[in-house]
């Protein structure tokens, strides 16, 4: 009985976890070099579909201090000025998490469009917090290419939120 | 009850504004203090290096396959394209030869010293980066195996950039493509200087050409060794397009998206850094 009880914590603790995991995993995989042609000047933003899926969902099962790390990692993995995808993650993560009222429960076309807007706000921010940052105007067009390639990957990754989601033990909401 | 929950809902709302000041203030020590963050990131690339390893490797073989049969449906056309530029190449070869001894017999006459063989190792890519603004890769190797900032990396064709950062056991390449890339570079026939300035785009621009400077879609642009931060005479790439505003535009000898491995050079005599003995490396 006794050792039955702890693989049951063990278990769900790992699900429990799974939200997480999976986004990190994400984050990771989008660096990974895939040798496609004009892949790297728009690649998708990965983390940022786990941050808005789970502050959906399950926000209890992705902590701020998670979205931090997600952010710091994707930001030394990609070379940037580390700090401005933690920012930009923390923000549109509070903010649906703010709003997830509206969108729970909602038909995927709603969330969906609900994804159209936090993409947008979150590259425009990107953008505005690296060109202060480097004391220049950036160009606009990797920026826009970056938002379209991530609103456009969002079915498939939130198809894959979406199997995480069906084996998590039922949580507090 | 109700007390507990309203504190656990502070400690949320504290850790949020926490975060975010945290998020902020590493912004702005990386705009003061870069040599701290910059060794932050490399610890975290350091970790997840392996990881990265073992994702790349999958993700080439993958592409090698798709290549494979890709090439498999245009066999025959394929033949003929090589045979007519093996037919060239040989022709280039025997010139080749011809100046190789006529260079050689030169040398002698003037008792010319050749510079020091640049020696080199070999790095896998593990990280493509994606960012929309910064053109870098990962590297699997890093000061461990002898990598320091500066060096140069060069593909199986030609430039492809400069470590940047280096952490223990991973190093970021910052692209001849990225926007901060900047280097000196000679227009292999007139020997006019320019500088190589990169974008962002896939193809980088030429910086400071005089307008009279006569340059012509084709020519072949290689690094001038001017201020010690690349050897002179690497292939850099071929002048793609000149537009009437004067904006030359280069197309880079490598195939960036497409690099599996490139090779690091250290080309600084006693700058102590790569180990090969034995190894040569463009010059001979």
């Amino acid at each position: 009985m006794m050792s039955r009880g702890v693989l049951d914590r063990l278990d769900r603790g790992a699900r429990n976890a799974a939200p997480s995991a999976v986004t990190i995993m994400l984050v990771l995989l989008a660096v990974v070099p895939l040798q496609i042609p004009h892949y790297g000047s728009v690649a998708p933003l990965l983390g940022l579909i786990g941050i808005y899926y789970w502050a959906i969902h399950r926000p209890d099962l992705m902590p701020f201090s998670i979205v931090f790390l997600i952010g710091l990692l994707h930001d030394a993995l990609t070379g940037g000025p580390l700090g401005i995808a933690s920012f930009v993650l923390l923000l549109c993560y509070w903010m649906v998490c703010t709003q997830r009222r509206l969108l729970v429960g909602k038909s995927f076309l709603v969330v969906w469009w609900g994804f159209m807007v936090v993409a947008i706000c979150a590259t425009a921010l990107e953008w505005l917090l690296f060109s202060v940052l480097a004391g220049a105007v950036m160009p606009i067009r990797p920026v826009l290419f970056q938002s379209l390639m991530t609103i456009a990957v969002f079915p498939a990754v939130t198809w894959i939120f979406i199997q995480v989601h069906r084996s998590l033990p039922q949580g507090t909401e | 009850m109700v007390r507990v929950a309203a504190l656990r809902a502070l400690a949320h709302r504290f850790s949020f504004a926490f975060l975010l000041m945290g998020a902020f203030a590493l912004m702005m020590l990386g705009k003061v203090d870069a040599v701290v963050v910059d060794s932050v990131r490399g610890r975290i690339n350091d970790a997840v290096a392996p990881i990265l390893d073992a994702f790349a490797r999958p993700a080439a073989t993958v592409s090698e396959t798709v290549r494979e049969i890709d090439s498999l449906a245009r066999l025959h056309e394929e033949n003929l394209r090589l045979r007519a530029e093996n037919e060239e190449l040989q022709r280039f070869q025997e010139a080749a030869y011809r100046l190789e001894a006529e260079n050689l017999s030169l040398r002698m006459l003037l008792n010319y010293r050749p510079e020091q063989l640049h020696r080199f190792i070999t790095a896998r890519v593990i990280a493509n980066d994606n960012g929309a603004f910064v053109r870098s890769l990962g590297v699997n190797l890093g000061h461990d195996n002898g990598i320091r900032d500066g060096q140069a990396a060069v593909g199986s064709r030609g430039l492809v950039g400069r470590v940047v950062q280096t952490g223990e056991r991973s190093a970021r390449l910052l692209l001849i493509t990225d926007l901060n890339a900047r280097i000196p570079v000679v227009l292999e026939q007139s020997r006019q200087r320019a500088v190589l300035g990169g974008d962002n785009t896939d193809l980088p621009m030429l910086l400071h050409l005089p307008p009279d400077s006569g340059v012509a879609v084709g020519d072949r642009v290689v690094t001038s060794g001017d201020g010690d931060m690349f050897p002179p005479g690497l292939l850099v790439g071929m002048v793609e397009s000149i537009d009437e505003g004067g904006t030359v535009r280069i197309r880079p000898a490598e195939n960036i998206g497409r690099l599996e491995y490139v090779r690091i050079m250290d080309f600084r005599p006693g700058s102590g850094g790569i180990l090969l003995d034995g190894m040569s490396g463009l010059t001979r």
